[in-house]
Order: C-alpha cells, then structure tokens, then sequence
C-alpha cells in the first residue's frame, strides 16, 4: 500500500536522507532502526508532509494507494493526515495541547475528517480505548496530559491519532521517552491495533529491542540510506551490512547476555523481549 | 558567524567614536552653550546656527553638544552602579543560599512591586531636584533586575557538573566563585548591561524632562525638550534636534547591545 | 485552586506590606523638613521652639515604626494626612485623580492589546516576510523615541497644524483623551507588539503544533484555537508587567496634556514639597500595580490546568 522509491531529503545543502526506498504492505510493521542524526525521522516526517519549511525533499517518489504522496499540495495532504495516514511522536505530553483534554482534542480529531457530535464523539473513544485495552477510558477523557503517566498518555495519543480509521501509522520513536517496563505496554498497544484494525506500521526508533518486539520487516539506516532491509529474522540472524553487526551487538551493553538477548528477538513471542531488549 | 562578529566590531567602533564625539561636545560646539541673544530667539536653522536656537538665542547644537555628557555618561555611570550593586547582591543571593538568598530576594521583591518610573519620581521628587538626586533614583530603580538576573545565573552555574566536581575535589570557595563562577555570569550580564543604557537615557531624559533632572541653565537634553515645549508653533526645531540626539544615542546602544548578544549566542550555542 | 489562591494571597499582603514600608520610609529622603513646610505655607515664622511643638504636633518625634504602624491604620481609614500645601486631606485629592489616571491608562492599554496582539501574531506566522520585517522596523524606530517626543509631535500636528485635537485635555472631555491615549499605547505598543511575536513564535515551535499537524487540524484552527490559547498566558504575564511602564507614561503624558491625574498631582505636589501627596502617589500607584498583577496571576490558574492543580508554578 505505500511504496517508497529512490526518496532524498535535503535540508539546505545538506543531504539528509539518500535514495531510500522500500514498501509496506496492508497489516504489515515495519521498522527502521539507525541512530540519532540517521535521517529515520526526517524520512517519516517527509511522507507526512511535515518537513519543517527548510527541509526539501529532492528526489523521489511515495506511492500511497497508487498516489504519489509528494506530489500532494498542502491542502490534499491535510485531508489525508489522521484520515488514512496518522502519526505518534516520541513526547505524547508535547505533541498534545497541554491546555486541552484528551475528549476534547479526540473530538477536534473526529471533526476536522467527519461530522459529528462531541457525546458522539466521546462513547466512540470509549469503545476504541477499551479495545486497545486502556483502563478507565472516561477518566482519560477527562484528563489534561500532564494528568496521565508517560505511557498512558502515550497510549492516548495513540488511540487519538487512529480515531479516523487510518490504514497507515508512522510512529517515531513511540517509546523512547518511556521507562522500560512502560514500553511494553506502548509496544502492545500497537500490536493490538494491528491486530484488530490491520493498521500498516512503519516504526522508526533507534532502539533494536522495540524493533526486535514488533517488526515483521527491517529496515537499518546510516548516514541517510537505507544499508540493510530485509525480513526481522534476515537482518537480525543473519545480517549483511557490518553497521547492522554492530547495532545488534550494542543493543545490552552488557557483553555477557548478548546471545540471550539474540535468541530472544528471533523468537516468535516478540512482545516479551521488547521490554528486556533495551 | 564571521559576519556576526564583524558586525558587532563595527557598532562598537561607531559606538566609541560617539562616545568620544560627545566627550569633547563642549570642545567642537561652534557656539558658546549658555550665551543668550534674544536677538536671534527662536531662529531657524542657518549657516551660523545650524540646528537654530532656542527662546533665549542659545545655539541648540551647540546645546546638544555639551548636554550629551550629562545625558550619556550619567546614564553609563549609572548601568555601571546598578552593574555592580547588582551583581554582588545577586552573588551574595546565589552563592551563599538560604536566609541571606531569602531576605535579599524579598527586598528585591518589594523594589520590583513597584512601577519602576513612579518609584523613580517619586524619590526624586522626595530628594528635591537636581543631576545627582535624578542619577540616585535611576539607580533605585534599575538595580533589581541585575541582582536578579546574577542571582539566577550564579544558580544555574552553580549546579553545571564542572562546578560540582570543584566542590567535591575540595576547591576553596573563593577560587570558585572568581575563577569558575562569575567568568561564567559576567558575560550575559554585561550585554544586558549594553542593552540597558538606552533604557536609563530615556528615563533620564524622562526625568529631565519632568524638571527633576539638570537643572537650568544646564543643557540636557530631556530639559531641552521640556523647555521648547512652549514654543511648540514657533520653533519646532528646539524639539526636534535634542529628540533627534536621544533617538541617536539610543539607537546606537540599542543596537550594539544585539550584536553583542548575537556574538555571544553565538559562541555559546557552538 | 484554594491552596494556589492562599499562597498567592500571602505573597500579595507581603509586598504590600514592603510596598507600603519602603513609600513611608521616602519621607526619611526628603532633605527639608515637613514641620518647617507646614509652617512656611501659614506664614509663620518658625521659631525652634515653634518647629519642635510642630513636630510633636505632627507627631514626627515618635520612633519611626510607630510612626509607620499610624500612617498605615490612618491609610486604611483613608486618612492618608493632610497635604502640607492647602491643608486639604490627601486622600480626598488622590481619590479625585486617581479614577483619572486608571481610565486614561485602561484605554490605552486596551488600545495596545488591540493593536498588539493580532500584530504579533501575523508578525509571527509569516516571520521573515515583507510585513514582519516593516512592522519589525517601525516598532524599533518607536521603541527607541521617548514618549513625551510622540506626545510634543502629536500636539504639533493634530492640535497646532491641523487644529483637530484641544491642546489641554481635561477641558474637553472624551476628546481630549484621544492623544494622550494615542501616544501612552504608540509608546507601548512598540514594545508590545515584538514581545508578542516572541511568545507566538515559541509557542508555533512547541510539539503540539506538529501534533496538530499531524492530525490533520487546519492551520488556521491551529492558530486560533490552539496558539492563541496557550500564548494568552505569557501575554497575560506580560501585560501585568507591562503595566509599570504605561503608569509611568502616564506621569510624563498627564503633565503634557494637563491632564487632572496623579501624575499630574505629584508634580505639582513635587514642586510644592508636598510630601504626603508623593508618598500617596507612589503607594496608589504601586497598589494599583500589585493588584493588578494578582489578577493575572490568578487568572493564570483559571486558564492553565496545570497551574490550577498545582503541578507547576508560573513561568
């Protein structure tokens, strides 16, 4: 459903992202690992059409249901953000207004793609927080963000970035400002909406583990390209790129439990390992 | 970053120059300042006036000239008081913390409370006219925001890992507060400095300009202004050139207190 | 909120308290003395021994806190003394000035929100553009004039040259106000309108901005819903602040204009080495101010929740 070729990023002069290409199919995760300053982020953020103004991207397609995302005008690319293709960020308390509740922002969520009404609006949140197994759904409906634990207000970001039954979600760095423990949660969250939406993930995190807990496909990225891609097992038994070698290798900073660590991310009960693969 | 700096250079020389044109200002006057000759009254601007004169025939430029020192240096003499008052209150506030910190804080607190330019005439009023007594409330008024802005520095330094790390390696006090801590507030307290001046010659004018400051038949610019109020119909120009030096002056220390802060946002975010 | 209004209340009789104590203390400043002013204005030679039943009198020979304790029982009965000019209760003449500065500064401050607010934030959303980089150059060309030079130029053209506006104010009700006020909110606004453009610009580079974005909210909602809303804190904080200037504008404003406030009671007062008068200038003036500045502090709290449940202090 979305089909990356050959995409380069720029800001000013500097090339940020070069010559990535991939493709994401309906229900699949994807994840991209590399570390901070790879460009993973800046990709995301160009398939949204989010590029802060003096980011440009130079080259390249993104093929989003037979449509090319970069040809989009502002406008039609508004109507298709939180509608088919929604976004989680790393700071949910930031990239929520901290002076709004999550009822209200969920509604402004809701009204901006359909109409209807806010106790309309509100029993709809309940049920989709419910689904995604989120404890006490109108206390969080009632609640500022500051008022919520990282994850649990990440966990509402979540919920209210898939409001509108989008079939695409990019998550960048979703639990990177979570405690480990918390993390899992987060990470089950996402499973969940998979699992019961057949929503399309594309995960972007700098840490191994998340992507070890929820890929079905990975992507490694340095220096803006995109090294190493192919199924978890592939890149992470056996990978082709020493840069990737060298990610697994520092993912416990501990020599000692690294095999365990291994065995565990090529297993299949990937939720577990998420929370210890840090 | 190159054309940062070569800006910054550049205002400071253009600013140093007008600090030497002004330091000579009775020098170059081509008039005698305080001479009348209600025979030229209220002229305009001419070849031997060239600036006109005021109600009394004075020369205004030349008027201009030699009031700048009350006008400018006062206020520099001032930001230099205030400068240091501040700073040491500040450091004595942050550094030595607890019921020190607290009682400083609270008379800084009650200092701010007021309306800076009321507390100013008001203490002018009370200490009766005159350059000195006008200088004393500036001071006043202005000292708080330096003890503030130190204290709050002195603070954020104080808890940098370096700081701590001296504390912990058994450095003496002393040597920490000169050779590690105020280094690091100096700076950023010298460019509010910069900025301010501006702000202390327009109260200064301010004050001049209420019959609070110099008195005449001195020449200050605020009192200039004052005096061709009257005159307003006649001789606008008696307004318009002392205005002119105040919007000068301002606008020079204005903008050398930017570039200086760019500069130094500069080095600091690199 | 109880718990957030208590500790604010604290504060507030704290530096009123201050407020109060340093404005009795400026007496001690005065060079010449009250008792001897007094007398000058009956027209009686004074005698040392006339000054010293004339102190005592006054009550001038008590140990200073006692003196302050007085003067602050007296100003709550609104007694604030009698001036030492025309003998007539201080009191009586702040409160006919009084209502005459706050009206003068209420509109102008209402101007310069006016002005300022949508200023700003159009100077922020199109940052860099052709219209940021104008209103950027005029506000700094007006920040750098002093106040009573717009007042003069005002007088010059619209009451001199075109004869449209009186000259005195207070003679000619609503009109007359028309300058004062142009110029205390010109002066302001200048200074207004960049600080505004300050806050809206962090506030456009906050996450919930992108967050919105994100959502797919439309960027003019994101402006007016969202933007405007948390900017309206600082804006809040800084129109408390900015207060202090416009109430000495207005001390400089009224005394061009004639216009009957206490700005231009005090130096009249001034003149007259009428001490009490100053001292009840100063202290009206700084109640005004602190009261004012209370307000936007708790009308932080309503606006925030986060400061209403304590979580955090105002920034």
């Amino acid at each position: 459903m979305l089909r990356v070729k050959n995409l380069s990023v720029a800001y000013g002069k500097i090339q940020v992202v070069r010559g990535v290409g991939f493709s994401v199919k309906p229900g699949q995760i994807v994840g991209i690992v590399g570390e901070s300053g790879s460009g993973k982020s800046t990709m995301l953020k160009s398939l949204a059409g989010l590029l802060e103004k003096y980011g440009q991207v130079t080259e390249g397609e993104a093929f989003y249901e037979g449509e090319d995302l970069l040809k989009l005008s502002e406008k039609q690319f508004r109507k298709l953000r939180g509608k088919e293709i929604a976004l989680v960020f790393q700071h949910p308390e930031l990239s929520l207004d901290p002076l709004w509740k999550i009822g209200k922002t969920y509604y402004e969520s809701v009204r901006v793609h359909r109409t209807l009404s806010r106790a309309e609006s509100d029993s709809e949140a309940e049920r989709l927080f419910e689904a995604l197994h989120l404890e006490n759904p109108r206390r969080i409906l009632e609640s500022y963000p500051f008022e919520l634990s990282g994850g649990m207000c990440q966990r509402a970001a979540i919920a209210i970035a898939i409001a509108n039954g989008p079939r695409l979600l990019f998550a960048d760095e979703p639990t990177s400002a979570l405690d480990v423990t918390i993390q899992k949660q987060v990470i089950d969250t996402m499973l969940e909406l998979r699992k019961q939406f057949g929503t399309s993930i594309v995960i972007v995190s700098h840490n191994m583990g998340v992507i070890a807990a929820m890929a079905d496909l990975v992507g490694v990225m340095k220096q803006g390209e995109l090294v190493e891609w192919g199924t978890k097992e592939q890149v992470l038994y056996h990978p082709k790129h020493p840069y990737t070698r060298e990610l697994i290798c520092a993912i416990p900073k501990i020599r000692e439990i690294t095999p365990n660590i291994k065995r565990g991310m090529a297993s299949d009960s990937a939720g577990e390992e998420g929370s210890h693969g840090v | 970053m190159k054309k940062v700096k070569f800006r910054a250079v550049f205002m400071i020389v253009l600013l140093a120059l007008f600090l030497v044109l002004i330091l000579f200002g009775k020098q170059i006057a081509p008039n005698d300042p305080y001479v009348s000759n209600l025979q030229a009254a209220n002229e305009a601007p001419s070849a031997q006036y060239p600036f006109g004169t005021d109600n009394l025939g004075r020369c205004i430029l030349s008027r201009i000239l030699t009031g700048a020192a009350a006008s400018v240096y006062s206020a520099i003499f001032i930001v230099a008081v205030v400068f240091f008052a501040g700073t040491v209150i500040g450091l004595v506030a942050g550094y030595g913390g607890g019921w020190v910190d607290q009682v400083l804080m609270k008379i800084t607190m009650v200092f701010q409370a007021f309306p800076s330019f009321i507390l100013a005439v008001a203490i002018a009023g009370m200490l009766g006219p005159g350059l000195k007594n006008a200088m004393i409330s500036l001071m006043a008024m202005y000292w708080t925001s330096y003890a503030r802005l130190a204290r709050s520095l002195v603070l954020q330094v104080k808890n940098e890992t370096y700081i701590r790390a001296a504390f912990m390696c058994g450095a003496k006090k002393r040597h920490i507060l000169f050779r590690h801590i105020l280094p690091n507030i100096i700076l950023p307290l010298m460019t509010a400095a910069v900025s301010d001046i501006s702000n202390v010659i327009l109260s200064m004018a301010g004050l001049s300009f209420l019959g609070l400051g110099v008195q005449a038949p001195q020449a200050e610019w605020g009192l200039m202004i004052s005096n061709g109020r009257q005159f307003l119909q006649t001789a606008p120009w008696a307004i318009i050139f002392p205005s002119a030096a105040l919007f000068v002056s301002v606008v020079l220390f204005n903008l050398t207190g930017d570039c200086v802060r760019d500069v130094l946002n500069d080095g600091g975010g690199r | 909120m109880a718990k957030f209004i208590l500790k604010k209340f604290g504060l507030l009789v704290f530096i009123f308290l201050g407020i109060t104590f340093l404005s009795f203390s400026l007496t001690y400043l005065a060079p010449s003395d009250p008792a001897e002013i007094k007398l000058n204005k009956t027209g009686v030679t004074p005698t040392e021994e006339l000054l010293e039943r004339t102190r005592e009198e006054m009550g001038l020979n008590r140990p200073m806190l006692v003196q302050y304790g007085d003067w602050l029982r007296g100003m709550f009965k609104g007694d604030m003394g009698n001036s030492l000019r025309n003998g007539k209760p201080v009191a009586g003449e702040l409160l006919k000035a009084l209502p005459q500065t706050l009206v003068l500064t209420a509109l102008s401050m209402a101007v310069v929100m006016a002005v300022s607010i949508p200023l700003g934030i159009l100077c922020a959303r199109f940052k860099n553009g052709v219209f940021d980089l104008c209103v950027r150059f005029v506000t700094y060309l007006f920040a750098s004039l002093p106040s009573f030079f717009l007042a003069l130029m005002a007088l010059y053209f619209f009451s001199v040259q075109l004869g449209w506006l009186p000259v005195i104010a207070s003679k000619s009700g609503g009109k007359g106000l028309v300058m004062p006020v142009l110029v205390l909110a010109l002066s302001l606004s200048s200074w207004y309108i960049r600080q505004v453009r300050a806050i809206v610009l962090e506030e456009l580079s906050k996450g919930y901005i992108a967050g919105s974005r994100a959502r797919g909210v439309p960027e003019w909602k994101i402006l007016f819903f969202h933007v405007l809303k948390n900017a309206m804190l600082p804006v809040m904080t800084l129109f408390g602040l900015s207060l202090a200037g416009m109430l000495g504008g207005t001390t400089i404003v009224e005394n061009i204009f004639s216009w009957p406030g206490l700005g231009k009671l005090a130096m009249d007062a001034i003149s007259a080495r009428d001490y009490p008068v100053i001292q009840g200038y100063v202290v009206w003036l700084a109640v005004v101010f602190l009261l004012v500045n209370f307000l936007v502090d708790l009308s932080y709290g309503v606006i925030d929740p986060r400061v209403r449940k304590g979580q955090v202090e105002k920034k």
